[in-house]
């Protein structure tokens, strides 16, 4: 977190996170395309030739001026291919809320747990961890056949028993609220920390 | 400039005093180097202040683009075995270039010139900048204001509403547990 007070900013920076093709850069270009365009900067995207997310993405989001103060929140997602593990560990520094974004299908339920152990790994580098950071847990892909249940997607990777959201990024559902939780989420830990 | 060997800070607060004189700081270079710009921003990417004429440069995607920029090479640097990191960024173009150095661990200095500008010039005055700015900050850390003021339950409320206020359409029903 980085307060300007002579600006008047609080600025945050939360961090999708999750394998590759999970849907972290869908969810960052659906809000891009919603959101009221005044309250939103340009979607930066690093990608590969194939589309794939190369280093990150980003998009800052500002929502006026609340009690004095503009609070902006600056939005980024991860490559999620195992061999950019070094732009990860970047990308994570100084993050203040994640949103996990795990794949429902069932046969990507090693490479969710893979990434989740990569980015506990990855957060105890930076001096935190999974049980010290506000985060929440989104289910995309709730559409598509051969999906794990919400309890065995929770067995599995809610251990610690954070907010969860059900997903569709491609149409838009649950992308919204997931960002509403994890900003609330971010909200009530600042204040709880501070 | 080599990296101080601290663990980044996960929070930070500025002062009005300390960014009106960084932000003098950041004219002064301007002036001397005859820059373009010059923007002082966090190792995350969030400008903080500069001086110049950014016209249509979008100062945050820039900003972003930097830190990334930097932190990749600092990573490149430890592979390499160059434990300070490197000294400076130079990106040499056509008609601009771009200068960026670290100012500590936490804070970036990037400086857009023209090509007739001497790189030489510029590293001695960004030098110069960077160490007013490092003392600047120095001292600014030990008068912290204090943010419980304002980041309280009113502020999330508020908050709140201006994200339900914020996008196009209503939200499609979702299911949320916990």
């Amino acid at each position: 977190m980085f307060i300007n007070w002579a600006q008047k900013e609080i600025n945050l920076k939360i961090v999708y996170y999750g394998p590759g093709l999970s849907g972290k850069t869908t969810n960052l270009e659906y809000i891009y395309q919603q959101i009221d365009p005044s309250l939103r900067g340009e979607l930066v995207t690093l990608k590969t030739r194939e589309e794939r997310t190369l280093y990150f993405d980003f998009l800052q989001l500002e929502f006026g001026r609340i009690k004095g103060m503009h609070p902006k929140f600056n939005l980024y997602t991860i490559p999620g291919q195992v061999y950019y593990a070094q732009s990860r560990r970047i990308i994570l520094r100084g993050v203040d809320g994640i949103v996990f974004v795990a794949d429902s299908q069932q046969d990507r339920m090693i490479e969710n747990l893979d990434s989740l152990l990569d980015l506990e790994e990855n957060l105890i580098n930076e001096g935190k961890s999974l049980e010290a950071v506000p985060w929440v847990l989104q289910y995309n892909k709730r559409d598509l056949p051969h999906i794990s249940t919400v309890e065995e997607l929770d067995r599995k990777l809610n251990f610690l028993r954070v907010p969860t959201i059900e997903a569709v990024a491609v149409q838009g559902h649950g992308v919204i609220e997931t960002l509403k939780r994890i900003i609330q989420h971010v909200m009530t830990y600042v204040q709880e920390v501070m | 400039m080599a990296l101080a060997q601290k663990a980044p800070q996960s929070q930070f607060m500025l002062s009005t005093e300390a960014f009106n004189e960084i932000s003098e700081v950041l004219k002064e270079l301007e002036a001397s180097t005859r820059a373009e710009l010059a923007v002082f921003c966090d190792a995350n990417g969030v400008p903080i202040t500069h001086a110049g004429k950014p016209r249509a440069i979008d100062l945050t995607s820039l900003s972003a683009l930097n830190a990334g920029n930097y932190a990749a090479t600092r990573e490149m640097a430890r592979l390499i075995g160059e434990s300070q990191g490197f000294k400076f960024l130079f990106l040499e173009g056509e008609n601009k270039n771009i200068y960026l150095c670290n100012v500590g661990y936490d804070f970036l200095l990037s400086i857009v010139f023209a090509k007739t500008v001497a790189l030489g010039m510029v590293r001695i005055y960004a030098n110069k900048a960077v160490k007013q700015i490092a003392s600047i900050l120095e001292k600014a850390q030990k008068q912290e204001q204090m943010a419980e003021e304002f980041l309280d339950v009113e502020f999330n409320t508020l908050l709140g509403k201006a994200l339900d206020a914020s996008f196009r359409k209503p939200n499609p029903s979702t299911k949320t547990g916990q």
